[in-house]
């Protein structure tokens, strides 16, 4: 097994190399950090922050810098503040990871439970109804679906309770000082984990559906029956475990997606998370800082697919990692 | 076998079914067509999405007033009436001649990016698949390349160097999704060329060109046809998503999604009600769409009996 999670990590060190390089490359290309001081009234601050920054070294000389910082534990600055990437990533990190617990957990409770009604109801009217929904979820793209619940739940319920605002706040987490446990936090956190667990949600229930329908068709529920065990307890005590397998690794693999941040959910909500930090990096050109960031939700995408995968062999004996 | 008799070569348009002897003939596009038309949802997909088609393209003629035109004698008019439909915006344009407007750029974009991704993906696919070895691995190893860089970075990057403009936008996202189809065409090459007609088309004579484009491509117009739905979807979604964002489309043209992108000031205020109508056409849209594709796997596939 260890050996096994260490060639893994091995095989994705080529990936991650060759998918830094390649945005590095397209980033320096197509931007100029310096452009801004283009026309500037000191006509040497343009050749002097190229030179602080070292902007005029061939391309593969500045990644190669680059490399050799990250190596030895240093980020790097962005070009547009000169704030190191690290402070700035760990701090949006903290951010989007709060959408991210919340998200994931109501998604995986929604999830399971609808899937395991649709499945042990199939083609009941609960069934129709839900599969009906769940195709609505995956068709309405997600800021359609931000807009509206801003819209809808956010500024006509609090025009219908008699609010003197909106019902649920859509700008930023906080809007004071007060911390995690507080109605102010969770009324600004009703409307991003609903957008997000909309767009997440949809697709774990019609897998949990189908994985549940899979195991309740095989042999060996059958069998629980044909012995006389009441449908409750097979349902329960056979079919289901069984049927979170598949539903575990789904979520590890869709999980890592969201450590890069959600771009939409966050840039409509405006909540400075790994999402919004690389969606203005890249329209500034902030090399460094989509490199970090890039680093970062790349890792959780390695991390995770393969914490799926050794999920799947602990989680059923039949599968054997090789 | 099943969807190999689909459309090969010799039957054309009129198959006769010879195992009963000859006592029905029917043609398989006429098969195809009872199936896709008992399919409801699809239907009703063909009829929103012609509709909707009609109406952006025909906005000249539909639309109660020209583009652009201001309504400045009256600028108090708020929500819907029976003059404007969906109500006006803040610099008195009627907005139900607005929306039919940008539909015209965002179903362009969306049927553009669907061929000319399907175009590029089954080319890619065949080469890939027929040819195997060198051309095979080197189309998997750019799609593996591409699959490591989010899609979002591609596009900005190719944004910023190739400009806004629709074509630009529709060759943009093209190529970020015509490797999907490609890797499908390249799996169901992989298999039908080792089935035995292709060996009988290759005794008789047929040059490789002419195995691709006669035999194995007819062959996979099922699969082939509900990818590009897909595709269709994943590109209105994705060019409504960027425009709103504010990579995509640029005022002054329009598409849905930088519609919705000025929307966004109106929330909290008496104007918000105009964010329902492109949300309300972009939903349509793709639900159209996306049922078009279900009906056309389940009209294509025959072992589906129903």
């Amino acid at each position: 097994m260890l050996k096994y999670i260490i060639r893994r990590l091995l095989y994705s060190m080529p990936a991650l190399f060759i998918s830094t390089f390649v945005l590095f490359w397209a980033v320096r290309s197509t931007f100029d950090p310096a452009a801004k001081f283009i026309g500037s009234r000191d006509p040497t601050t343009y050749a002097r922050f190229k030179e602080k920054w070292g902007l005029d070294d061939p391309i593969p000389v500045q990644y190669w810098r680059w490399l050799k910082n990250i190596v030895q534990g240093d980020w790097g600055e962005s070009t547009a503040s000169g704030e190191s990437v690290w402070s700035m990533i760990s701090r949006a990190f903290g951010t989007t990871l709060q959408l991210i617990f919340w998200g994931v957990l109501f998604s995986a409770i929604i999830a399971v439970l609808i899937g395991v009604y649709s499945a042990i109801r199939q083609y009941s009217v609960g069934d129709y109804v839900f599969s009906g929904l769940s195709y609505l979820g995956i068709a309405v793209p997600p800021f359609v679906f931000g807009l509206l619940a801003i819209q809808i739940l956010g500024v006509l319920l609090g025009d219908k309770l008699g609010l003197d605002g909106p019902a649920f706040f859509f700008v930023g987490l906080h809007s004071d000082e007060s911390g995690v446990f507080s109605w102010d936090y969770v009324r600004h956190l009703v409307l991003p984990v609903l957008t997000l667990t909309v767009q997440i949600v949809a697709s774990w229930t019609r897998f949990q559906r189908a994985s549940m329908l899979d195991v309740m068709s095989s042999d060996y529920v059958r069998t629980a029956r044909a012995k006389g065990v009441p449908r409750r307890r097979v349902v329960f005590r056979h079919a289901f475990r069984n049927s979170l397998t598949p539903l575990v690794t789904v979520m590890a693999v869709d999980s890592a997606l969201l450590f890069g941040g959600l771009i939409i959910t966050e840039s409509l909500f405006s909540i400075p998370g790994m999402g919004r930090l690389f969606f203005n990096a890249i329209q500034t050109g902030d090399a460094y800082v989509v490199m970090g960031w890039l680093l970062v939700s790349g890792m959780f995408v390695i991390a995770f697919n393969l914490i799926a995968d050794v999920l799947y062999a602990v989680l059923d004996p039949r599968v054997r990692l090789a | 076998m099943t969807s190999l008799d689909l459309t090969s070569e010799e039957a054309g348009d009129e198959l006769v079914d010879q195992t009963e002897a000859g006592s029905v003939t029917r043609s398989q596009w006429r098969l195809f067509l009872r199936r896709f038309l008992r399919h409801r949802l699809a239907v009703l997909g063909v009829l929103i999405f012609v509709a909707l088609l009609v109406m952006s393209f025909g906005a000249r003629w539909v639309a109660p007033f020209p583009k652009n035109a201001q309504n400045l004698t009256d600028l108090t008019i708020d929500g819907p009436g029976r003059d404007h439909l969906f109500g006006q915006d803040e610099l008195g344009r009627d907005y139900f001649t607005e929306v039919l407007y940008a539909g015209q750029i965002s179903l362009k974009i969306g049927i553009a990016v669907a061929v000319l991704s399907t175009a590029l993906g089954v080319a890619m696919g065949a080469i890939a698949g027929y040819f195997g070895k060198l051309a095979d691995g080197i189309l998997m190893r750019v799609t593996d390349a591409f699959l490591l860089v989010p899609s979002i970075a591609i596009l900005a990057v190719a944004f910023k160097k190739f400009g806004n403009s629709d074509i630009a936008v529709a060759l943009v996202l093209t190529f970020t999704v015509w490797m999907t189809v490609a890797r499908l065409v390249r799996g169901q090459v992989l298999t039908i060329r080792e089935l035995e007609f292709i060996d009988a088309a290759r005794i008789a004579g047929a040059s490789s060109t002419r195995i691709i484009v006669r035999h194995l491509v007819p062959n996979m117009v099922g699969p082939i046809a509900v990818n590009a739905t897909l595709a269709m979807v994943n590109a209105i979604v994705a060019e409504s998503t960027l425009s709103f964002l504010g990579f995509g489309i640029q005022p002054p043209d329009t598409s849905w999604g930088n519609l919705l992108a000025q929307t966004r000031g109106y929330l909290g205020t008496s104007k918000a009600y105009l964010l329902y109508f492109p949300c309300l056409f972009i939903i349509l849209a793709v639900l159209a769409i996306s049922f078009i594709g279900d009906g056309l796997r389940d009209a294509f596939d025959p072992e589906s009996k129903k």
